[in-house]
């Protein structure tokens, strides 16, 4: 039989690192155990595993890292419950376990020549993160690219590494931006919630935007963006939804007909027009 | 044609050629399809088993791998590799268990479900009788239907015709000396009293997905669940581990779309509340399903009818969402 087969065992990770990015909020950087497992782990940006922590269960989280940071990769958990909680109590040299990737990805050679649009919201920015750094490796394939970041507060804001980084370059257009309120003396960004920072920084119509943040937040930057007069097929996102094996047969994840983590987790505004709303 | 003393000679040859036999046997709760050592013990005069077919290639609860936190491993557990004689389930099942292959033995497949499925040899016995709750022909299967057999045994006075309809089939009488037996007709198959007309039902799904008629049709349903477990194709599980332990197992279990914490996260419920449950249940068997692999996951055999403490009745909910204009 040539089709792929799924017997829904993870491998062993080690935990490299883990930096605090926010009081909430911890990215995890972990290699597998095994070398050739290590040495041929490919991905593509959008993609997800299962992490997890032994006696406690696993979940679903997107690669954090971008797959051409070679050795090791990353992904970024916010604590909500037991899970995620047990995956904070993890300390370098810790075991954990990985499956994946898993899910379709990004499009990407097909944006070549093309303005791209990042906009992130929170923790969101995490499934955004590989492609960022992937199109930046590919800089001169892109038109213009803009990012668009936005927290609840100075507080919450991840990857602040990155994020410098990504404002210092003069080939980038960043913006950062708090919600009213969330700002302190220190912050130089603008103060505003994202959709309307979006709309200010007004990129051209035919960008390609790719979003991801809290579900009321790509529900407005998708109203945003056709303000803006982005076509729905040129506007993308990445999904969330709760999963539990990731390859379409425990039959959780569905929207309609699609399978969030076999025909996803990156839809088209376009292809989401299409599903009932039930996300 | 063969007598019944003779086709349990040949199960127990079967046992004896290393097949593990499941076979309906009556027990407290009803009769059961379970692991037999002594065909003696078949029951053969049931409408249905309790249970279904998900017992031998989906079981209940299954352990996925055993983990060791201090030693660094987790091994995968995998019990799929015996041959497997089912024997004496009906043509619904048979039926149930082509929807369930098409579904785990998709784009990506369940290896362990695929491994027990390529080991698996599903001997059928053709109905004598129905129930008020017996609704195959409906779905297009039938009391005789072959779909999903590789050997139907369709019974003739106190004997039985046998059939065999696949290559695994005519393989497997070989190997128990048994001969296929062409032009003979079986006793006639039994008159279903319920009809169910689902004619358009696909095409007011595509629709209807904001319709109110989920809320009447879902009225009654409590999201108890019973009509999943009873189900022969619904194949939703669950991913747990032992809690707690740095040593223990990783299982999965069945889980339901009824439930609500089957979608819920720790920030976000997309679908609330029972009507959407319940229009999950519905849209999963008869539009989503059929989207993605071209069948209907519902084969007629009435258990959710019969299990469902509230009397939900699914030909009823059926002819309600048809009629619905
Ligand atoms: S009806 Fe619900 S429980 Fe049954 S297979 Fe479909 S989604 Fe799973
Ligand atoms: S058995 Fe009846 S009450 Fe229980 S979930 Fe099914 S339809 Fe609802
Ligand atoms: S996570 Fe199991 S079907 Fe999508």
């Amino acid at each position: 039989m040539s089709r792929p087969q799924e017997d829904l065992v993870p491998r062993i990770v080690r935990v490299e690192e883990v930096r605090q990015e926010t009081p909430d909020t911890r990215s995890l950087k972990l290699a597998f155990d095994d070398p050739a497992v290590r040495d041929n782990f490919t991905f593509k940006p959008g993609q997800f595993g299962l992490v997890s922590v032994f006696g406690v269960g696993e979940a679903v989280f997107c690669i954090a890292s971008p797959p051409i940071w070679k050795g090791f990769f990353e992904v970024s958990v916010k604590e909500v419950g037991k899970l995620t909680s047990a995956i904070h109590d993890l300390e370098p040299g810790d075991t954990a376990g990985f499956r994946g990737p898993y899910g379709n990805s990004f499009p990407y050679e097909e944006n070549f020549g093309r303005n791209m649009v990042f906009v992130g919201g929170g923790i969101g920015l995490a499934p955004l993160r590989p492609l960022i750094w992937q199109t930046l490796a590919d800089r001169d394939k892109f038109g213009d690219v803009y990012i668009v970041y936005g927290s609840r507060s100075v507080n919450d804001i991840v990857y602040r590494a990155d994020l410098e980084e990504w404002g210092g370059r003069d080939d980038v257009k960043m913006v950062t931006t708090v919600d009213p309120g969330g700002e302190d003396e220190t912050w130089k960004g603008e103060v505003g919630l994202v959709p309307q920072i979006l709309e200010k920084v007004n990129p051209p119509s035919d960008s390609v935007l790719v979003t991801c943040g809290p579900p009321i937040m790509i529900k407005f930057v998708f109203m945003s963006a056709k303000k803006l007069g982005l076509k729905p097929a040129d506007v993308v996102t990445t999904l969330e939804m709760k999963m539990k094996c990731g390859v379409g047969t425990c039959g959780r994840c569905n929207i309609g007909s699609r399978y969030v983590c076999r025909d996803g987790p990156v839809f088209t505004l376009e292809q989401m027009q299409a599903l009932p709303n039930e996300f | 044609m063969i007598s019944k003393e003779r086709l349990l000679d040949a199960i127990r040859e079967a046992g004896a050629k290393d097949y593990a036999v499941f076979a309906p046997v009556a027990k407290d709760a009803g009769v059961m399809l379970e692991e037999i050592d002594d065909p003696a013990s078949i029951n053969f005069d049931h409408v249905l088993t309790v249970n279904t077919l998900k017992d031998v290639g989906l079981p209940r609860v299954e352990a996925l791998a055993e983990f060791d936190r201090d030693a660094r491993t987790m091994e995968a557990i995998r019990d799929d590799d015996g041959k497997v004689l089912v024997f004496g389930s009906r043509p619904c099942d048979a039926a149930a268990q082509k929807i369930l292959d098409a579904i785990l033995i998709g784009e990506i497949t369940d290896s362990r479900y695929a491994a027990r499925r390529e080991r698996m040899v599903m001997m059928t016995l053709a109905c004598s009788t129905a129930d008020d709750a017996c609704f195959c022909s409906s779905m297009g299967y039938g009391p005789h239907d072959p779909t999903g057999s590789d050997v139907l045994l369709l019974p003739k006075g106190t004997e039985f015709i046998v059939r065999s309809h696949t290559p695994r089939g005519e393989e497997f009488l070989r190997e128990l000396g048994m001969t296929p037996d062409a032009d003979v007709e079986g006793d006639p198959p039994p008159e279903l009293k319920r009809k169910v007309e689902t004619g358009g039902l696909k095409e007011k799904l595509d629709k209807n997905f904001d319709d109110p008629i989920w809320n009447s049709v879902s009225e009654n349903c409590v999201s108890c669940g019973a009509c999943f477990y009873m189900c022969p194709t619904c194949h939703c599980f669950d991913v747990i581990d032992e809690s707690g332990l740095s040593r223990g197992r990783r299982l999965r279990l069945w889980d339901t779309c009824s439930f609500a914490g089957f979608t819920k996260m720790a920030s976000h419920q997309p679908r609330v509340g029972r009507h959407a449950r319940y229009r999950q249940r519905i849209m999963h068997k008869f539009k989503y399903t059929v989207d993605n692999v071209n069948l209907v996951a519902c084969v007629g055999d009435g258990r959710c009818i019969r299990a469902c403490p509230y009397g939900v009745d699914l030909c009823e909910v059926l002819e309600a969402l048809v009629g619905n204009e």
